[in-house]
C-alpha cells in the first residue's frame, strides 16, 4: 500500500469516530458521553502500575475504562501499518542504537508529559479534538498553554542547536 | 460485538489513519510555528470541524468525569499544557503519537512511556499540594467538589433520616424506619426474605456519575471500614445513579468483589433528599444509629478514612 492518503482525510476519519465514540459508544457503557482521551486514559491505564512504582500514592483523573481498550487498539493499528507499509521489521527494531542524548529527552519529557497531563486534566488529542470544538474554556486555556510550551521549547532548541 | 471490543477496533483505526496519513496535532503545530507550513494542520482543523457536530446534541462540557479539576479552567490548564508542550518538543510527540511511534517500533518512545507513567506518578504524590496552592486561581463551577469533611448546616439539607425506601438492584428492597425504641434497616430480597438490622451504622456510597471504575482507592477505604465495624453494626450501602446494570454495576461488583448491598436511583428520588444532583461527585455519608447523618463530603480519601474511623468508634461508644 502507498502512503499518499492525504492528511485531511486522516483527520476526517478520526473526527467522525471521536463523534461516533462521543454519542454512541461511551454513553453504553458509562451512561454520560465521553470523548476520546490518549494522555489521560494512558495514565489511567498506567495508574495500576502505581502500587509498584509508589506505594500508596492515588490520584484520579476519571478516565472511563473504555478508553483502556482503545489505546493498545492504537499501537495495534499503528504497527500493523508499519508492518503493511514495510516500514517496520525486527532486524531494523533490534539494530537500532539510541544516543544518550536522545534517551535523556525521551525521559525528561516523558516525565513532563505525564505531570502535565495530569495537572491540564488531559492531552493535546482530547483538549484539541473534542473540548476546543465543545468551546470548553478548560480546553482553551491548556492549548494555549501547550503551544506556548512548544514555542518556547522550540525556540530554545532551535539556539542550542545553532 | 462487546463495547470494549468496539472500541479496540475503533483504536485500531486510528492507529493504522495516523500512520498512512501522518496525523498528528503536535507535528501540524510545529510545523507551523517552526515553518510556518499548515498542510499538515488541515487534517486536525477537519477533525475538530467534524467534532464541532455534537452542538446539534449537546457537549457536555466537562469530558472527563470527577476529579478535582473537572470542569474548573484556571491556572492548572494553562501550566499543565506548557508543561506538557516542553514535553512534547523534548520526545517530538504528543501521547497519541508517542503510540502511534511505539506501534511503529520507536526505541526512544518506549523511554518516553516509562517516564510518562513516572511523571502521571510524581503528579500522584504532590497532589494535594498543588490542588491546594492552584485552586484560588481556579474557576469555580457550582459543581465544586469539596475536598474536607463537612456537614451540611443549612436547613434545607435534612441532617435526621427518619424512613427512606429504594429498590435494589437485584429487585429486592431497602427500607430504613424510625422506631420507639430503635431503628431497623429492612433488607427485602426478591424471593421475600427479610433480613432486620436494628440501629445500623449506616454507611451510604454513592457513585460518581459516570465512571464508578476510576476511583478505586475510595472503594478500598470504604471495604477496610466495612471490615474493621463490620462486627459493631456498620453496614455499607452502594447507590448509583443512572448506570446500566449490566454494563456499569455488575462489572463493579465484579471488579472490586464487593457485598454491599446495591441499589440503583435513576430518577434520584432518593438522592435527592441528600441534596444530591446529577453533578454531584462521588459522594459518602456516615449515618448514626439514631439516623442523623453525621458525615457527609464529595470524594473519599485517605483523611476522610481517618475521619470516618474516629466517628464510627465514638457511635460505636454511644457518644
Amino acid at each position: 500500500m502507498k502512503k499518499n492518503i492525504p492528511v485531511i482525510t486522516g483527520g476526517i476519519i478520526i473526527g467522525i469516530l471521536n463523534l461516533y465514540f462521543y454519542l454512541a459508544l461511551s454513553p453504553k457503557i458509562l451512561a454520560r458521553s465521553t470523548a476520546i482521551s490518549i494522555g489521560g486514559g494512558l495514565a489511567t491505564s498506567l495508574a495500576y502500575l502505581e502500587d509498584f512504582i509508589f506505594k500508596n500514592n492515588n490520584f484520579f483523573s476519571g478516565i472511563p475504562p473504555i478508553i483502556w481498550t482503545l489505546i493498545p487498539g492504537v499501537v495495534v493499528g499503528s504497527f500493523a501499518g508499519a508492518v503493511i507499509s514495510k516500514q517496520f521489521s525486527w532486524k531494523s527494531f533490534l539494530k537500532t542504537k539510541l544516543r544518550t542524548a536522545q534517551i535523556i529527552k525521551s525521559c525528561i519529557g516523558g516525565l513532563l508529559i505525564g505531570f502535565g497531563v495530569m495537572l491540564g486534566n488531559g492531552c493535546l488529542f482530547k483538549h484539541a479534538l473534542s473540548g476546543l470544538p465543545g468551546l470548553s474554556l478548560e480546553s482553551i486555556l491548556t492549548l494555549i498553554g501547550i503551544i506556548s510550551g512548544i514555542w518556547i521549547a522550540m525556540k530554545i532548541e532551535e539556539k542550542f542547536e545553532g | 460485538m462487546s463495547f470494549f471490543a468496539l472500541a479496540f477496533l475503533i483504536g485500531i483505526i486510528i492507529g493504522f489513519t495516523a500512520h498512512y496519513t501522518r496525523f498528528c496535532i503536535f507535528g501540524s503545530i510545529a510545523e507551523w510555528i517552526g515553518l510556518g507550513e499548515t498542510r499538515r494542520l488541515l487534517g486536525v482543523i477537519a477533525a475538530i470541524f467534524i467534532f464541532s457536530f455534537i452542538h446539534f446534541w449537546g457537549f457536555q462540557g466537562n469530558i472527563s468525569c470527577g476529579g478535582v479539576w473537572k470542569g474548573y479552567p484556571g491556572l492548572n490548564s494553562f501550566i499543565g499544557g506548557f508543561i506538557q508542550g516542553i514535553g512534547y518538543v523534548l520526545i517530538i510527540a504528543c501521547p497519541f503519537t508517542l503510540l502511534v511511534r511505539l506501534g511503529e517500533g520507536s526505541k526512544s518512545h518506549i523511554f518516553a512511556l516509562i517516564f510518562f507513567a513516572l511523571g502521571i506518578s510524581l503528579f500522584g504524590y504532590f497532589r494535594e499540594p498543588i490542588v491546594d496552592l492552584l485552586s484560588p486561581f481556579t474557576i469555580k463551577t457550582q459543581t465544586f467538589i469539596k475536598s474536607s469533611i463537612w456537614v451540611d448546616e443549612s436547613k434545607k439539607f435534612k441532617k435526621h433520616l427518619s424512613y427512606f425506601n429504594i429498590q435494589t438492584i437485584d429487585g429486592g428492597k431497602i427500607e430504613y424506619q424510625e422506631g420507639k425504641k430503635s431503628n431497623l434497616l429492612i433488607h427485602q430480597s426478591p424471593n421475600g426474605n427479610k433480613r432486620v438490622l436494628e440501629n445500623p451504622i449506616l454507611l451510604i456510597y454513592i457513585a460518581p456519575p459516570c465512571c464508578p471504575f476510576c476511583y478505586p482507592q475510595a472503594v478500598d477505604y470504604i471495604k477496610e471500614l466495612e471490615n474493621k465495624f463490620t462486627k459493631q453494626g456498620l453496614v455499607v450501602l452502594g447507590i448509583f445513579r443512572d448506570h446500566s446494570i449490566d454494563d456499569t454495576i455488575k462489572p463493579f461488583i465484579k471488579e472490586y468483589n464487593t457485598d454491599w448491598i446495591l441499589a440503583r436511583d435513576p430518577e434520584y428520588k432518593l438522592l435527592k433528599r441528600f441534596d444530591i444532583t446529577p453533578e454531584t461527585f462521588l459522594t459518602v455519608m456516615l449515618i448514626d444509629k439514631k439516623g442523623d447523618i453525621r458525615l457527609k463530603q464529595e470524594g473519599f480519601r485517605e483523611k476522610h478514612l481517618l475521619k470516618y474511623k474516629q466517628e464510627i468508634s465514638l457511635i460505636i461508644k454511644n457518644k
